[in-house]
């Protein structure tokens, strides 16, 4: 009897070991977010659009969210006083690791200005100061802290960087756990591409969970055919450019000719 | 709604918006002869098309709305073939020229500033001799003398040059060579500054070739068609910077107001031609002094354009 009582007890056990183990590991592995949709198609009348990220984090967690993407060179042109009363261009000066866009979309309990001053969230690398310590400068005798707020006034003004408060909402659920969603807008002036859209769950100062999810921009349609002529073919396709071009001027005059004469 | 995505700017515009600036620009382009490149490209740049895309496409456009104001041009008997083509002979080879003088300038550095610097006193001494000389013109209806007497001795020069030859349209004898000189001149100008020069050499054909104002806005157009067509096809060859879409929306709209310029500019007198211009040309000026002397709000800019 004993015997048997200990065998159900191990048998109970293992049942729920196994039944937890599964739970444990998608709790740690599984995708904390979803993505909808994931994949954006620019045709002829892309105009920028917006995808929506959800999912469900600890309700005493922060959800904070950036839109991101491969890090590449930037070449700018400083402007800089000559004679003391000109203002012109002057030396080029290249961003190196700076990503194409860089979205950040928090809570109403976090602020922009939370992300840039609070040590918690420098220390977790969310946030432009975090890109700024990423980033290096050529020549790199420039002043990195003046050049990088003045590409981030550029940056911003292009709707390509900002921070986007009160952007991701919670719904509390059962079991001590809530839902979030926010809705990521995607500007037109991306290129085509593979984007990351991170999932930061935050509780202390420190991160639970990170989840990245893709985000692919593809040009289709009449971009596409356009694009891979002018990248492929050059001088067919500014050859074709100027054709089309004589011929329309031609056609517009020929109609103003008939139009005019009566 | 009415927005359409361009792959090589990389943007989206509205279509409504390309499509008037492009009428705008070909009705200034129909009047004074003028390829507009110095208005349209920053405006191209304020609706978020990069520099470069907006400078390479709107000389693709450029080809469309001269294609169509040469024509209407040529129609009213204004367009001067023979000169046109020794100017065009000399703005290529000029052009040519320019390029390698510009590689020059900037190894030595500090090339931008010389260039800007040339771009507005040229600017400003060619509208302000244009606005005072028209202003003149306008008050003394008939009588061309004073000018006349006053550059009589380049008017002697002129005479002494070897190959002269009879120009029908403009009704004028000069050498070949002066074309073709001043046509380089400009051309290496035109090169320097990253402009089509068109609001240089309209002056030219003024002052110095001394053809009469109506024959020089058609005349002008001629040519410029030819240095587009040159300039777009090396841009899409070598730079990929020419966006098809973005210049055949303009095209749309400016080959249209190139013919309605054309009317324009046949129903105004050639010195109320001249004032115009030569306001619109101060008006650039004093835009460029301007933002040479105004502080930027962002210190730092895009590589390209102008």
């Amino acid at each position: 009897m004993k015997l048997i009582k200990r065998f159900i007890l191990v048998a109970i056990w293992v049942v729920i070991g196994l039944s937890g183990l599964p739970l444990a590991i998608h709790a740690e592995q599984s995708p904390a977010a979803h993505l909808e949709p994931n994949l954006i198609l620019m045709g002829a009348s892309y105009n920028g659009t917006h995808v929506s990220l959800s999912g469900e984090a600890p309700r005493d967690a922060e959800v904070l969210v950036r839109l991101s993407g491969e890090t590449a060179n930037d070449t700018f042109l400083e402007k800089g006083r000559v004679l003391g009363i000109l203002w012109m261009n002057k030396e080029a000066i290249t961003f190196h690791h700076i990503p194409k866009i860089y979205q950040i979309y928090s809570p109403a309990s976090i602020t922009g200005s939370d992300l840039a001053e609070n040590p918690t969230w420098q220390k977790l690398g969310i946030g432009f100061n975090a890109l700024k310590n990423e980033a290096t400068l050529t020549p790199d005798q420039a002043d990195m802290d003046l050049q990088f707020s003045e590409f981030l006034k550029l940056k911003k003004e292009e709707g390509l960087y900002g921070v986007h408060e009160n952007a991701v909402a919670y719904q509390n659920t059962t079991d001590g756990r809530k839902s979030f969603h926010a809705e990521l807008a995607v500007p037109c002036a991306i290129p085509q591409g593979t984007y990351t859209v991170t999932t930061f769950i935050v509780k202390d100062g420190k991160i639970l969970q990170t989840d990245n999810q893709a985000l692919k921009i593809k040009e289709t349609g009449l971009p596409a055919v356009i694009s891979s002529l002018a990248f492929h073919h050059g001088i067919l396709y500014g050859i074709l450019a100027t054709v089309i071009a004589i011929a329309a001027g031609l056609l517009t005059g020929l109609f103003f000719k008939e139009s005019g004469s009566h | 709604m009415w927005h359409l995505y361009l792959p090589i700017a990389g943007n989206s515009i509205n279509v409504f918006i390309i499509f008037s600036i492009g009428g705008f620009i070909g009705l200034l382009s129909g009047i004074f002869g003028v390829g507009g490149g110095f208005l349209m490209t920053p405006l191209l740049i304020m609706l978020g098309i990069p520099p470069t895309v907006a400078a390479a496409s709107d000389s693709s456009q450029i080809v469309g709305a001269s294609t169509s104001g040469t024509l209407a041009h040529y129609r009213m008997g204004n367009v001067d073939f023979k000169m046109g083509i020794l100017l065009l002979i000399g703005g290529v080879l000029g052009g040519t020229a320019g390029v390698q003088l510009i590689k020059l300038l900037r190894a030595m550095g500090n090339a931008d500033f010389l260039i800007t610097i040339t771009y507005v006193v040229m600017l400003g001494t060619v509208g302000g001799y244009m606005f005072l000389e028209s202003i003149q013109g306008l008050r003394t209806v008939k009588e061309p003398q004073p000018v006349t007497k006053k550059e009589s001795g380049y008017a002697r020069l002129v005479k002494k040059l070897p190959f002269q030859t009879h120009f029908e349209k403009s009704g004028i004898e000069l050498s070949i060579l002066m074309p073709l000189v001043l046509g380089g001149l400009v051309g290496v100008l035109a090169a320097i500054m990253g402009v089509g020069g068109g609001f240089i050499m309209v002056p030219v054909m003024v002052y110095l070739l001394r053809m009469p104002m109506h024959v020089v806005v058609g005349t002008s157009l001629f040519q410029i068609l030819f240095t587009c067509i040159n300039v777009t096809i090396m841009q899409a060859a070598s730079n990929h910077t020419v966006d098809f879409l973005l210049a055949l929306l303009l095209l749309l709209g400016s080959t249209i107001g190139v013919q309605f310029g054309a009317k324009v500019s046949k129903k105004l007198k050639g010195d109320q031609l001249k004032i115009l211009l030569a306001v619109l040309v101060l008006l650039v000026m004093f835009k460029m002094l301007f933002s040479l002397l105004l502080t930027p709000d962002i210190l730092l800019a895009y590589k390209g354009g102008h």
